[in-house]
């Protein structure tokens, strides 16, 4: 059945199927492919984050850490702001995202460091001290 | 496959085996036209800025860069993996005459800009229809 309320925009219909299609090819090797791309590493006591964003400038770029959550928060503008141009493709995406990820444990917030560098954002999150594993020695009676 | 081969495909992809050099990624990319000039975006994060090539031959334009992976990793263990380095590479086939001395670009937060400026006689004109 149609639509009728994005009848007049075959467009937008078109490219979210495109998306979705996407997100189904693309969730075999990994676990699903959105905006912006994350790589995530983790080494037990910190964990870094490399995000995809290019077009960005850092005061851009809005990142919250809440407890173990992490949400990359950004507005991007078009790639080429002139009305009167033709389109010969568009496949760079533009407008309001938010990407979030729970982490395997809880972050110092206060420590939390980034960078961005050549579209790619680089993120470093400490694990919250009272959060660490505790080694307990048992003493033999 | 027996568990040796698997181990080897395993190697292969392993950062220090240089994966940048292996891998070629696709730029997402906007082409735009307005009367002077053809514009091309192409999205290539963690491109090394230095290593971005641009040639026209035969009315294909070729773009390509590196990325730069110096990301240190050791005893990380990924948990996530979306995206890996590469050489970022893309033709196109441009059907306007353009200006080849004239072709410019700028790299700026990974987003590389080619502008193709179209040579006068790709110019549109307008003709006077004269009604009788």
């Amino acid at each position: 059945m149609w639509d009728l309320t994005n009848y007049h925009n075959p467009f937008s219909q078109l490219r979210n199927l495109q998306r979705e299609m996407n997100d189904f090819f693309s969730s075999i090797p990994f676990e699903r492919s959105s905006f912006p791309k994350v790589n995530i590493y983790n080494n037990g006591d910190e964990i870094k984050v490399l995000a995809e964003l290019p077009g960005l400038a850092k005061d851009e770029i809005n990142i919250n850490v809440l407890g173990n959550n992490l949400a990359i928060e950004a507005e991007k503008k078009e790639s080429f702001d002139n009305n009167k141009a033709q389109i010969h493709r568009k496949e760079i995406y533009s407008g309001k995202f938010i990407r979030s990820f729970n982490l395997p444990y809880e972050i110092d917030q206060e420590q939390v460091k980034a960078k961005l560098k050549n579209g790619i954002l680089e993120i470093f999150l400490p694990r919250a001290e009272e959060n660490k594993p505790r080694k307990i020695s048992v003493s033999a009676e | 496959m027996n568990k040796n081969e698997r181990h080897n495909v395993a190697k292969d992809i392993q950062p220090s085996e240089n994966i940048a050099d292996k891998v070629i990624l696709t730029p997402l990319t906007d082409i735009f036209e307005t009367e002077n000039e053809l514009v091309i975006i192409s999205e290539m994060p963690g491109v090394d800025e230095k290593s971005i090539e641009i040639s026209f031959e035969n009315n294909v334009i070729l773009l390509s860069g590196k990325m730069k992976c110096d990301f240190t990793f050791d005893n990380f263990e990924e948990i996530r993996e979306e995206f890996s380095c590469g050489i970022y590479k893309r033709s196109f086939s441009i059907l306007s005459d353009i200006e080849i001395d004239k072709i410019s670009a700028k790299i700026k937060e990974g987003v590389l800009k080619v502008f193709l400026p179209k040579s006068e006689k790709a110019k549109p004109k307008k003709i006077l229809v004269n009604i009788e």
